[in-house]
């Protein structure tokens, strides 16, 4: 009886152990370090919001302002005070708008119902507000 | 459905078991989905799951398994195709992990629940990049490494202290 013996095995295995906490504080520090480092990263000129793998749009950070896009049936997407956030999607779960506003190059807002990422990129040359794709 | 059974446990029993479970993974679900409107985005305790590995230990493989895809089925009715396919994804990578875990090492219960979670993030990573068509999901990964690693710890108690419950409703002589 295959059951009784997994549960045999089962009673052998602990909550926690010395080698297993050490493996989960080396995967925390791991962790930590990936999540600090781009904080540290410089605040980005302007946002890119791809569709896909295609760019929709760069906005310029500098300016406040509300814009949508035809490829984003439903999404706002709101510049303030240097930083880009998602304030109105049609997406399910609206993970896009919890997300909040981002403002440093690596950092990233996703929708994926409506195939959406804003990804921060350093300062471009142009004095432009917006530039479509 | 019965092929799936471990012997020495009758056919009512078993499907009345699964019923449950898979009850159970519904209910743990729609009370992730209110409370992980508290959690910054993206973040999901991982509830389900406790069901899922309390389902590799106490009845067997396949079975968990089954459940794994009921529970994906059941995240596509009610949150949609794209969370559905996420749902799946982190499922499957998760239960490979934890299994071979459970099967082929002596780790612990909060070390296992912790590596599934990361797989179970993993998983759904790897699957929104393919719906999305770009790697920029990837710089959500070290936040979701480091909640499911929270997620893991607490899941793995909580895993300890249910399953032997689950093996004895499932073995119980009436």
């Amino acid at each position: 009886m295959k059951t009784v013996v997994t549960a045999m095995e089962n009673k052998e295995r602990k909550v926690i152990n010395k080698r297993d906490t050490i493996i989960i504080v080396l995967i925390i520090i791991i962790a930590l370090a990936c999540l600090f480092i781009p904080k540290l990263a410089d605040r980005g000129g302007c946002a890119v919001i791809k569709c896909g793998d295609e760019a929709v749009a760069e906005i310029s950070l500098d300016k406040d302002g509300d814009y949508t896009f035809p490829e984003f049936e439903g999404m706002i997407f709101t510049v303030a005070d240097g930083a880009i956030s998602v304030t109105e999607s049609s997406c399910g779960d609206h993970t896009c708008m919890r997300t909040g506003a981002i403002s440093r190059s690596g950092e990233v807002i996703v929708c994926v119902p409506n195939k959406a990422a804003v990804t921060i990129e350093s300062k471009e040359q142009s004095d432009l507000d917006v530039v479509l794709k | 459905m019965i092929g799936l059974k471990p012997e020495k446990v009758s056919a009512a029993r078993y499907v009345a078991v699964m019923g449950m479970l898979f009850a159970a993974t519904a209910a743990l679900n729609l009370i992730e989905s209110i409370l992980s409107a508290a959690l910054p985005a993206g973040m999901r305790v991982g509830l389900a799951n406790i069901v899922i590995m309390a389902a590799i230990l106490s009845i067997n493989l396949p079975s968990a398994a089954l459940l794994v895809i009921l529970k994906a089925a059941f995240v596509f009715l009610t949150r949609g195709f794209s969370a559905g396919v996420l749902s799946l994804c982190g499922g499957a990578f998760a239960f490979v992990v934890t299994a071979l875990l459970f099967r082929k090492t002596n780790s612990t219960y909060i070390l296992i629940s912790v590596l599934g979670s990361i797989a179970h993030t993993l998983g759904q990573l790897l699957a929104a990049r393919v719906i999305l068509g770009t790697g920029a999901i990837f710089a959500y990964a070290p936040i979701l490494a480091v909640s499911s690693i929270a997620a893991g710890v607490c899941t793995g108690i909580v895993l300890k202290a249910v399953f032997p419950q689950i093996e004895r409703v499932l073995k119980k002589k009436i």
